[in-house]
């Protein structure tokens, strides 16, 4: 079963639950999914046992084949190409891979090759398994190694997916794949615009969701007043506190070092396999 | 030579648009006869690879300078390739910012391929 774990923004405490809770699970499976900046390997610290690369397959055109028909140019619906001084000149961060190009060429001037855009560590941190997405400083489409990571991982086993902030596409792969969605969310106005968002892809998907409240302890919290008014499954919530910030800032896996934090999060972890019904 | 800059309107006096990838239209000049054209920018309402196609249409009017206030990479690469350079505006004028730059009083925007910009 694979849970996500989402939030509209950044920094509303995505990794701290997701590493935290999977830590309580033997033989589960974290996985980050925030392929531009994971950081969960910050507190797992996990040892790679292997590293699988993921490439795209972009094309490559022969000059002196190609006779400046254009017709390439024309089709990519990306608009990743562009004919200058003779030549078909590709925007590789564009490109999509989509093989288009190399199927209307009439004159057999478009080649395939691999690309790396980035690659999966594959690895364990004590009792658990980890995968970590990587994407290359340069690629824009982080997408594609998501998707690679869903076909690799082992969906027998309990998967915490930490996934990239916001709502974008590769967000939308992350919930595709899931079995069950939670939501962090921080009780701020601006973190409540960035619920919205998340909230209307969920139910464009209809997924199955719950939310988590982080640093629900403000005195006007908006966020809160939002979920109850829509009736949204609150699986828990957490107040700002000194010590669990320093801890967690310092990567140190507070569901296992510290026995208050370890039934806090065993609770939230009841709580979401309940909403998920895990058997 | 053709200069081609981005225009929020075909309206005289012709005020630079912020933009170039998404600007609605192009002044361009054609200084061996001191003539300005306008033309519509037909990839305005493009999702995505605007400064793809805006450099490719330059490109094929036989533009050799565009004047613009910035440049996204996309089309950067292509004015790279297409030798076209490419300098920075000040301010929203036209008139201005092409006598700026027959003064070569504009800095340019990217490091091109050519050594053109030492030769205007
Ligand atoms: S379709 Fe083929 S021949 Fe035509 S421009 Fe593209 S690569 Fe060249
Ligand atoms: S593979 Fe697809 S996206 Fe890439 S250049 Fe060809 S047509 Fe465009």
């Amino acid at each position: 079963m694979v849970i996500a774990f989402l939030s509209g923004k950044g920094g509303t405490g995505k990794t701290l639950f997701s590493v935290n809770l999977a830590s309580l699970v033997k033989d589960s499976v974290y996985m980050d999914c925030d392929v531009e900046e994971p950081n969960g390997h910050l507190f797992l610290h996990p040892e790679i046992l292997n590293q699988v690369p993921v490439n795209k397959i972009i094309p490559v055109f022969d000059p002196d084949l190609c006779v400046g028909c254009r017709q390439c140019v024309d089709f990519c619906r990306y608009n990743a190409l562009a004919f200058i001084h003779n030549q078909v000149h590709i925007e590789g961060s564009l490109c999509h891979g989509c093989g288009g190009c190399k199927i209307i060429c009439e004159h057999q001037a478009v080649r395939e090759t691999a690309h790396e855009i980035g690659h999966i560590d594959i690895g364990k941190s004590n009792k658990i398994n980890t995968m970590t997405g990587w994407m290359n400083v340069i690629e824009e489409a982080a997408t594609p190694i998501i998707e690679e990571m869903f076909d690799h991982v082992d969906k027998t086993k309990l998967v915490f997916a930490d996934c990239p902030p916001g709502a974008s596409c590769s967000v939308m792969a992350c919930i595709k794949n899931a079995d069950y969605v939670v939501v962090v969310a921080e009780a701020t106005l601006y973190g409540q615009e960035n619920l919205k968002l998340i909230l209307e892809l969920l139910t464009e998907f209809n997924s199955h969701y719950g939310i988590i409240l982080n640093q629900s302890n403000t005195q006007d919290n908006p966020v809160k007043r939002y979920i109850m008014e829509r009736n949204i499954p609150i699986l828990g919530e957490v107040n700002y506190e000194l010590e669990l910030a320093k801890r967690s800032s310092m990567g140190e896996i507070v569901s296992i070092s510290k026995s208050r934090y370890h039934s806090m999060f065993k609770k939230f972890l009841y709580q979401i396999l309940k909403e998920a019904n895990y058997e | 030579m053709k200069i081609a800059i981005p225009i929020v309107s075909d309206n005289k006096p012709y005020v630079i648009n912020d933009s170039l990838a998404r600007a609605p239209y192009f002044a361009l000049i054609d200084n061996s006869n001191n003539t300005v054209k306008t033309i519509v920018n037909d990839y305005y309402f493009q999702p995505g690879g605007a400064g793809v196609k805006v450099a490719q249409m330059l490109c094929d009017l036989n533009v050799k300078v565009v004047l613009a206030p910035r440049c996204g990479e996309n089309a950067q690469n292509i004015f790279n390739q297409a030798q076209i350079d490419v300098y920075q505006t000040i301010g929203y004028d036209l008139q201005n910012n092409y006598d700026l730059f027959l003064q070569k009083a504009l800095q340019s925007i990217l490091v091109t391929l050519s050594n053109h910009h030492q030769e205007v």
